[in-house]
């Protein structure tokens, strides 16, 4: 029987020598949540999660597991179970030693501890390796034996701390499902730490995008995707990254228009959201837009007027195979656009693009926000 | 077609000259020696006799040392054994402590890594007359302190602390090899799988029972090995401390060898006893690389 537990931070502060690695966060994971924490090197995001476990002192602030203050609780007694970066696996013991070894501790039964390491070992697939020490298995079969110690113990949190950056690229993406697979089975409440947007969008229920200590924004994969309330969101998630261009908002005819500072052709303001920019006119503003959101035929529907065409000389050709990137001059700003393999031409080539201005978002370049 | 064999040659050739000279002197200072002590060690050779004048006797020497007609023998032997355990097992425990607190953050480590290895700087004989006039009776520091809290002073170098006090100076002297080899073992343990101990229910003790020591236990193997050797071949502390005495109460085996050849002259008799102490020291030193091509 597992018994989860919701997880909440209050004010968490976190000082390294008179520098702030967190300032002051506070983090809602429901029950059986999995929650991704994402952001630069450095944001305070491994910081924070090291708290959560008790194996970082915390300087400022409060910790509840399951509505229990665990401030002064230790690691042990949290229920908590985490997988590390570094697999962070006994070296002296077999992977059945590894993964039974917490149940051992806790003083499971023989028979208990040989039901659920043999469950757990069916499930990663590890069932043939158990017998094997860490220095003989590979660097996923490893990261399975971790997560296999993480989940036999059936703790009320499972914290991963990017868990996945030591592996290559293929295996990253196997074990990301797995992750996810895992996670619909077990349904413990999971926080899970990384630099890496793809695993944040591909995982999360909900994603807390943290930046020099402090969050950013916390909402759904798509929230953050469709709707980023800050610069700094809009530029981390979403690769390539939104474009961003210096502008002036004027008004022409009954509209709005987008003047890029930088030269380039003026671009007219959905009417929608002509009264959300009004108060902003002739201000010094920034222009986002995703690469995948300037393409040759945009079928994603639409008003017709919501299109802005765009003639573009090609720079640079990146062929993904899916989709062709291709890398142009708007005024003094390179800018990126998503297109499909069949229509992209050769460097030095002219295109007609058509921007989707209705994903386009405004942001201040004072206060970093989003309009 | 002949510059192409003189190259082969050559490339063939170029490992063994580049190693040559390393070999050469290694031969030169250690095989020659050694086998020229074991030639010494088959005669009767005695200092005071012309060297012509020795009779090479076979095996006399070792049956005589292992029969115990050399009576301090067996029991330097026995006291070499006695000396090595004690000095393994202190330097051992004691350089744990020391690693493992220099293993934490602490302030001016550096500062503390350079006063933990300054017994290490000093030479072994001098280290002994220095520990000599701390002992002393009359003036010595440690006996001022000893009178000051128990109103009475100790012979330390007298024939029922002697043997402590030795230990003490072999101790303090090869603890910081001891500490440094352990430290560069906590240092290379994975301080996340710690962590991850802690997270499945060790306290702070179990942690360093269950997890550290075991994942330290070639590096405690190769320290203990090479204490052991230390221990085994020491002379120039006991040497300037106490001499092997009072008595023989301190003659260890390297002691005894000395005595035997430069105290009563019988060099062949030291040179069998040397033997003793260079197989002995060999085979330690073999289990230390066996320990670590294990671990390879």
């Amino acid at each position: 029987m597992i018994v989860m537990a919701g997880v909440r931070i209050r004010g968490l502060h976190k000082t390294y020598n008179r520098t702030e690695a967190v300032c002051g966060i506070d983090i809602d994971i429901a029950d059986g949540e999995f929650v991704v924490l994402v952001g630069p090197s450095g944001c305070g995001k491994s910081s924070t999660l090291r708290m959560i476990a008790g194996l970082e002192e915390i300087t400022k602030g409060e910790i509840f597991i399951d509505d229990r203050l665990v401030n002064h609780v230790q690691p042990k007694d949290r229920d908590i179970a985490m997988v590390f970066q570094n697999y962070a696996l006994y070296p002296h013991m077999t992977a059945r030693e590894n993964m039974s070894f917490g149940l051992r501790m806790r003083r499971y039964a023989k028979d208990e501890i040989k039901t659920r390491v043999t469950e757990a070992a069916r499930f990663l697939n590890i069932a043939e390796l158990l017998d094997r020490r860490p220095g003989q298995l590979s660097g996923g079969e490893r990261q399975r034996v971790a997560m296999g110690r993480a989940i036999v113990r059936e703790p009320s949190v499972c914290l991963f701390d990017e868990p996945l950056s030591n592996l290559d690229a293929k295996l990253r993406v196997k074990m990301r499902t797995e992750i996810k697979r895992l996670h619909h089975k077990v349904k413990t409440t999971s926080l899970y730490v990384t630099h890496d947007q793809v695993e944040a969008m591909t995982l999360a229920e909900r994603i807390v995008i943290m930046n020099a200590g402090r969050i950013e924004q916390v909402g759904t994969p798509d929230e953050i995707y469709l709707h980023p309330k800050t610069k700094f969101v809009a530029g981390f998630i979403g690769s390539p990254a939104m474009n961003f261009l210096h502008c002036r908002l004027a008004k022409e005819g009954g509209g709005l228009t987008i003047s890029l500072t930088g030269g380039g052709p003026s671009l007219p303001v959905p009417t929608v959201r002509t009264g959300r920019y009004s108060p902003h006119l002739g201000k010094d503003l920034v222009f986002g837009i995703r690469p995948e959101h300037i393409t040759q035929r945009p079928d994603h529907g639409g008003a017709k007027a919501d299109f802005v065409e765009i003639d573009i000389k090609i720079d640079v050709v990146e062929p993904l195979g899916m989709d062709t990137l291709l890398y142009f001059s708007i005024g003094d700003t390179e800018v990126c656009a998503r297109v499909s393999p069949d229509v992209a031409r050769e460097p030095g080539e002219i295109m007609l693009l058509k921007a989707e201005m209705n994903q386009m978002h405004l942001i201040d370049p004072d206060t970093g926000t989003v309009l | 077609m002949r510059n192409t064999n003189v190259q082969i040659y050559w490339k063939k050739s170029a490992p063994y000259i580049w190693v040559s000279p390393s070999v050469l002197s290694l031969f030169l200072l250690s095989v020659v020696p050694t086998l020229l002590l074991f030639n010494i060690s088959l005669t009767s050779f005695e200092i005071g006799y012309p060297w012509e004048d020795r009779e090479y006797i076979g095996l006399d020497n070792y049956v005589r040392l292992f029969t115990g007609r050399e009576v301090e023998f067996w029991p330097s032997i026995y006291l070499s054994i006695f000396v090595t355990i004690i000095c393994v097992v202190m330097t051992l425990c004691i350089g744990l402590a020391v690693a493992v607190l220099f293993n934490r953050k602490i302030k001016f480590k550096y500062l503390f890594t350079t006063i933990l290895i300054l017994p290490m700087a000093v030479n072994p004989a001098i280290a002994g007359l220095m520990w000599k006039l701390l002992f002393s009776f009359d003036f010595g520091v440690i006996n001022v302190f000893v009178e000051k809290y128990w109103g009475y002073k100790i012979v330390w170098l007298g024939q029922k602390y002697a043997l402590f006090s030795t230990l003490v100076v072999l101790i303090w002297m090869h603890i910081p090899i001891s500490a440094l080899l352990l430290l560069a073992g906590l240092e290379n343990i994975d301080q996340d799988t710690i962590m991850a101990a802690k997270l499945d229910g060790c306290s702070d003790t179990q942690a360093f029972r269950l997890i550290v020591l075991p994942q330290l236990k070639p590096v405690i193997i190769s320290s203990s090995l090479f204490q052991a050797i230390l221990a085994f071949q020491t002379f120039g502390p006991i040497f300037t401390l106490t001499n092997g005495g009072p008595g023989s109460v301190t003659t260890i085996l390297p002691m005894f060898v000395y005595k035997t050849g430069f105290g009563l002259g019988m060099m062949g008799m030291a040179a069998a006893g040397a033997v003793v102490l260079v197989a002995i020291t060999a085979i330690l030193s073999l289990m230390i690389m066996w320990t670590g091509r294990k671990k390879a």
